[in-house]
C-alpha cells in the first residue's frame, strides 16, 4: 500500500476539465515530483488532494483511507500538509508565530509550540528572523518560512507546490538542500515544480501531468527522453534549463 | 517510530538559540517590567477615582470603562479573529432583555440572570454564526448577515408583548446589592471596573495561548490555518461565543445602571457601532486597543455632546468622521502609530534617501 | 386575501420595485466596475431627498424639476468622495471599505440630523395628490410618476453604458481593470465618473419618493438594505439584475406585507437578506461581475 493513492480523479469546472481520471501513487520515503505545461492541472490536483477541492469522479486514499469529503484540517490531522504556489503568510504574526501555529498541532503548551516551532525554523535556516513580521521576509524567506509551518506540524507527508518559483540560483540550491533534508529526516515529499534543475536533482520519480491527464511516469530520466512528454513542452523552454 | 517524528531528534539541540531568541523578546527583560509598572500605576488611579472626581466626571468615568468592555468584548471575535460583526448588538440586547425578565417575571437575581443571559447570547452566537459559516458567509458578508440578524431581533421584540414591546421594560427599585441596585454610583463603577479588567486579562491571557493563536492565524490567511490543521470553522464558532457571552454582560450592566431596557436600546445599531468603533480606532487585535480607543472617543463624544447640544447622536458625526480618518491613515488603529514610525525610519528618513540619490549620481 | 387584493399589493410592489431597482442600480454598477462596496449608499439617497425638500421648501420648485439639481449635487458629492476617500481604499481588504463607508454614513447622517433636527419632513403636491384608477386597481400617482421616473433614468444609464464611448470604458474597466488601463482607458477617471453616477442613481431615487415618502435622516437605511438584497439577488454588478431583482424584491415585499401583521412587516427586508446571502450569494443571475 502507497502512501498516497490517486485512483482516477477528475474534477470539472463549468466548461473546463481541469483533471481528467489521473491516476498515480507515491511511496512513503521517496520524493516525486509532478510536472507539466502551465495549466496543466498540477495544483488543482494538489487542492484535491488537500481537501480544498473536491473531486468529480474517483477516489484519493492517504495510509490506506479515503480522504474524498474531508477538511483541510483533518487531512492535515493524518499528516499531509502543503505549501501554496502563491505564499500565504500569517502577515502581522511573527515569524515564530507563524511556525507556532503549525507546532501547535502537535502540542498544546505555548513553550513548547515555541520550542517545536525554533526547531523547525532553525531546520529550514531561518531562526535568525524569529523575531520578525511575516510580511517582511523576502520571497525566498516565505517560501521558506511556509516549508518550517509544514514540518512544525510533524507530517508524513509534505506537499510543496512550486518552492522554487521565482528563486535565484543560489536560492535554488539551497531550497534542493532543503528538500534533501527534509526527504532524509523521514517526510515523503510530493512537489510540483516547474524548474528541471531542481526536479532532475531531487526526483526518485516524476509524473507528467498535461491538460489534465497523466501522460507519463517514471524516472527522471526516462522522462526527459519521454517523446509524449517532449512533445507537450514543445515550445516551452523549461525542458532545456 | 513513525518517520515524521524523526525530524525532531536533528533538531533538538537548540538550547542557545533558544536563548538567544527568547531574550529578543525580551520575557524577563526592562520592557517587561516598565509595563507592569504602568498598568499598576494605571490601575491603582483607576481604583481610587471615585475618591478623586466628581459625579460628573464619575459618570464619564463608567462611560468610558463601559465602552471600553463591549469594545473589548467585541475584539475577541472581531479583532483576533478577524470576524467583523456589525450587530454586535444582538448579544447584548438578549443579555439585558434576559436579566430584566427574570427579574421582573420571578424575581430572580440579576447577578443569576446575567449569567443566563450570557449563556443564551452565546448559544445564539453559535447558532447565527453555524448558520453563516454554513452557507460560507465571509468577509463583509458575514458582516452584513450580523447587521441584518440585529434588525431581526429589534423588530421581533418591537413586537413582542411579553418583553414590553415599545414600551420596553423598566426595573422596578428595590435597591439592594443582591439586586444589583447600589445607591452609590461609585459601586456601578467598580463593578464595570471589575468587568472591563476581568475581560481584558481574558484577551491578554488567550492571545498567548493556542485558540488565541488560531484565531489569529485564521483572521490572517483562513485557507492557510485550514492547511494547517486548524479547524477553523470550530474557533470561529468558538470566538463567537465567548465574544457574545461577555457583550451579554455588558447588557446587563446597561439595564441595571439605566434601569430600563428597550428594542432600540437593546439591539440598535448605536449598540453594534459603540461596539466595535473604540476597538477599531484603538487597534483590532491588541489587548489595550479597545481601551485606547474608549479613551479616545469617550471624551470626544461627550465633548461634542456638550458643546453642540442639539439632537441625540450628533456626537455620531464626529464618530464617523474619527472612523473615516482611522480607517484611510492608520488601518490598523493608533496603536500601530509606533510601529508605522519604526517602519518608516527603518526604510530610511529624507536623510537616507539623499545619501542613495547621491549614491545613484 | 381576493384576487383584487393580491393583484394590487402586485401593482404597489412593482411602484415601489422600480424605484429599488434605481437605486440598486447605481450600487451595482460601484461594485462592478470598482469591487467597492458603498455602504454609505442610503445616506447618499437621504441627501437627493434633502436636496429636493429644500429646493421644494425654499424655491417652490417641484421635486421632479429639480432634479438635474439634484443629479448633478449628487453627482459631484460621489466624485469627491471617490477622490478623497474611496480611492485609496480600493485595493485595501472589503472590511475596511464597509467600515469607510460606515464611517461615511455616521457622518452624513448625523450632519443632517444636526443641521435639519429629526423631524419628519414631507413635500405635499397638492396637483399630484390622488390616484390613478386602472379597473378595480388603483394607482397612487407620485408612486406611478416615481416609478416612471426610476424606469426612464435606469433606460438611460443603460444606454449611456450600452451606446456611449464612456459607457463602452466603464463597461472595459469592470471587466479587465489591468486590460483597459492598457488600452489607455483612464482607470481614475473611470472610477470618479462611475462612483459619482451611482451616487446620483441614489440621490435621483430619493427626490423621486420624496412627495409621497417621508423625509428624515435615517431614512436611507431601509434603501440601503433593499438595495443589497437587490444586489446580491440579482448579482453583484450586474445591471440587469439589478433592475430585474428590484422588481422581485418590490413585489415580494408588498405581497409580504399583505401576509403578515403589524410592524412584523418592518421583518421582511432583513428575513429577505438573510435568505438571499444563504442561498444565492452569487445571485439569481449568476456570478456577473459585468456591468450590464
Amino acid at each position: 500500500m502507497a502512501l498516497l493513492e490517486v485512483e482516477r480523479v477528475s474534477k470539472r469546472f463549468g466548461g473546463l476539465q481541469a483533471v481528467n481520471g489521473a491516476s498515480f501513487t507515491v511511496e512513503e520515503g521517496s520524493v516525486v515530483s509532478l510536472i507539466g505545461p502551465n495549466g496543466a492541472g498540477k495544483t488543482t490536483l494538489f487542492n484535491l488532494v488537500s481537501g480544498f477541492l473536491r473531486p468529480d469522479a474517483g477516489d484519493i486514499r492517504f495510509q490506506g483511507r479515503s480522504i474524498v469529503g474531508l477538511r483541510p484540517h483533518s487531512i492535515c490531522e493524518m499528516g499531509l500538509v502543503r505549501t501554496f504556489q502563491l505564499v500565504k503568510p500569517f502577515r502581522h504574526l511573527s515569524v515564530l508565530e507563524n511556525v507556532m501555529v503549525g507546532a501547535y498541532h502537535r502540542v498544546r503548551n505555548p513553550a513548547a509550540a515555541a520550542d517545536r516551532a525554533r526547531a523547525a525554523l532553525a531546520f529550514v535556516g531561518l531562526l535568525e528572523r524569529a523575531g520578525m513580521r511575516a510580511a517582511d521576509l523576502t520571497t525566498s524567506e516565505q517560501r521558506r518560512l511556509e516549508v518550517a509551518r509544514c514540518l512544525a506540524t510533524g507530517p508524513r507527508l509534505l506537499l510543496l507546490d512550486e518552492v522554487m518559483a521565482g528563486l535565484n540560483p543560489t536560492e535554488v540550491d539551497g531550497m534542493i538542500g532543503l528538500v534533501r533534508r527534509i526527504a532524509a529526516a523521514g517526510v515523503t515529499v510530493l512537489l510540483i515544480e516547474h524548474v528541471m534543475r531542481a526536479v532532475m536533482a531531487i526526483s526518485e520519480r516524476v509524473v507528467v501531468l498535461h491538460h489534465g491527464e497523466i501522460i507519463a511516469q517514471g524516472l527522471p530520466q526516462e522522462i526527459v527522453r519521454h517523446p509524449k512528454v517532449v512533445e507537450a513542452y514543445l515550445g516551452e523552454e523549461a525542458m532545456l534549463a | 517510530m513513525p518517520p515524521w517524528l524523526a525530524v525532531q531528534p536533528e533538531l533538538a539541540h537548540v538550547g542557545a538559540a533558544d536563548a538567544q531568541a527568547g531574550a529578543a523578546r525580551g520575557a524577563v527583560g526592562t520592557g517587561a517590567i516598565a509595563r507592569w509598572v504602568t498598568v499598576g500605576a494605571v490601575l491603582l488611579v483607576a481604583a481610587l477615582l471615585p475618591q478623586l472626581v466628581d459625579h460628573y466626571f464619575l459618570r464619564t468615568a463608567i462611560l468610558l470603562v463601559y465602552s471600553a468592555y463591549l469594545a473589548q468584548c467585541w475584539n475577541i471575535v472581531g479583532g483576533y479573529a478577524g470576524q467583523f460583526s456589525f450587530g454586535h448588538a444582538t448579544f447584548f440586547g438578549i443579555g439585558a432583555y434576559t436579566t430584566a425578565i427574570l427579574f421582573i417575571r420571578w424575581g430572580i437575581s440579576p447577578w443569576i440572570g446575567m449569567w443566563a443571559g450570557a449563556l443564551l447570547a452565546a448559544a445564539t452566537g453559535v447558532f447565527l454564526g453555524s448558520l453563516s459559516f454554513r452557507y460560507g458567509l465571509k468577509g463583509p458578508y458575514f458582516s452584513l448577515a450580523t447587521l441584518a440578524f440585529a434588525e431581526i431581533f429589534r423588530i421581533l421584540a418591537l413586537n413582542w408583548d411579553a418583553v414590553g414591546g415599545p414600551r420596553g421594560m423598566l426595573l422596578p427599585l428595590r435597591e439592594s446589592f443582591w439586586n444589583y441596585q447600589f445607591p452609590e454610583e461609585s459601586t456601578y463603577y467598580y463593578v464595570i471596573l471589575v468587568m472591563l479588567i476581568a475581560v481584558t486579562a481574558l484577551v491578554a491571557w488567550l492571545a498567548h495561548t493556542r485558540w488565541g493563536m488560531y484565531f489569529q492565524a485564521l483572521r490572517e490567511d483562513e485557507d492557510a490555518a485550514e492547511a494547517l490543521g486548524v479547524d477553523t470553522t470550530r474557533h470561529k464558532l468558538l470566538a463567537m461565543a465567548l465574544s457574545s457571552a461577555a457583550i451579554a454582560l455588558g447588557g446587563t450592566f446597561y439595564l441595571q445602571h439605566m434601569f430600563y431596557i428597550d428594542p432600540d436600546l437593546a439591539f440598535g445599531i448605536d449598540v453594534s457601532v459603540n461596539a466595535l468603533l473604540p476597538a477599531i480606532v484603538g487597534g483590532p487585535g491588541t489587548v489595550w486597543g479597545p481601551l485606547v480607543g474608549a479613551l479616545v472617543l469617550t471624551p470626544l463624544g461627550e465633548f461634542t455632546r456638550s458643546a453642540l447640544g442639539g439632537y441625540g447622536g450628533v456626537h455620531l458625526m464626529l464618530y464617523g468622521a474619527v472612523l473615516i480618518t482611522v480607517i484611510l491613515l492608520l488601518p490598523g488603529g493608533l496603536l500601530s502609530l509606533p510601529e508605522r514610525w519604526r517602519e518608516r525610519s527603518r526604510r530610511g528618513g529624507p536623510a537616507a534617501r539623499r545619501e542613495g540619490e547621491r549614491g545613484a549620481a | 386575501m381576493s384576487i383584487v387584493q393580491f393583484g394590487q399589493a402586485v401593482l404597489d410592489g412593482l411602484l415601489v420595485g422600480g424605484v429599488y431597482a434605481l437605486v440598486a442600480a447605481g450600487l451595482t454598477m460601484i461594485f462592478g466596475v470598482m469591487r467597492f462596496i458603498n455602504f454609505a449608499h442610503g445616506a447618499l439617497l437621504m441627501v437627493g431627498m434633502y436636496t429636493a425638500y429644500w429646493a421644494w421648501t425654499l424655491a417652490g420648485i417641484s421635486p421632479y424639476l429639480s432634479l438635474p439639481l439634484t443629479c448633478a449635487v449628487l453627482f459631484v458629492l460621489g466624485a469627491l468622495i471617490e477622490r478623497a476617500l474611496v480611492h485609496p481604499l480600493l485595493d485595501a481588504p472589503e472590511h475596511n471599505q464597509l467600515l469607510l463607508t460606515l464611517g461615511l454614513m455616521l457622518l452624513l447622517e448625523n450632519l443632517a440630523l444636526f443641521l435639519f433636527s429629526p423631524d419628519f419632513r414631507t413635500v405635499r403636491i397638492e396637483s399630484l395628490e390622488g390616484a390613478l384608477a386602472v379597473g378595480p386597481f388603483l394607482l397612487n400617482r407620485p408612486r406611478l410618476i416615481a416609478f416612471v421616473g426610476a424606469i426612464l433614468v435606469s433606460t438611460a444609464l443603460y444606454l449611456l453604458l450600452q451606446r456611449t464611448e464612456v459607457g463602452r470604458r466603464i463597461r472595459a474597466t469592470a471587466q479587465d481593470r489591468d486590460g483597459a488601463q492598457l488600452v489607455g482607458i483612464n482607470v481614475k477617471r473611470i472610477y470618479v465618473i462611475t462612483f459619482g453616477i451611482g451616487a446620483a442613481c441614489a440621490g435621483i431615487a430619493g427626490a423621486l419618493i420624496t412627495p409621497y415618502f417621508y423625509t428624515a435622516p435615517h431614512v436611507g437605511h431601509v434603501f440601503l438594505l433593499m438595495a443589497f438584497v437587490v444586489v446580491v439577488l440579482g448579482g453583484l454588478g450586474n445591471f440587469l439584475g439589478a433592475l430585474v431583482g428590484g422588481l422581485m424584491v418590490g413585489v415580494a415585499e408588498s405581497v409580504g406585507a399583505l401576509l403578515l401583521p403589524g410592524s412584523l412587516k418592518g421583518l421582511i427586508p432583513f428575513a429577505l437578506f438573510v435568505l438571499v446571502l444563504f442561498y444565492r450569494p452569487t445571485g439569481l443571475f449568476g456570478g456577473g461581475s459585468h456591468v450590464a
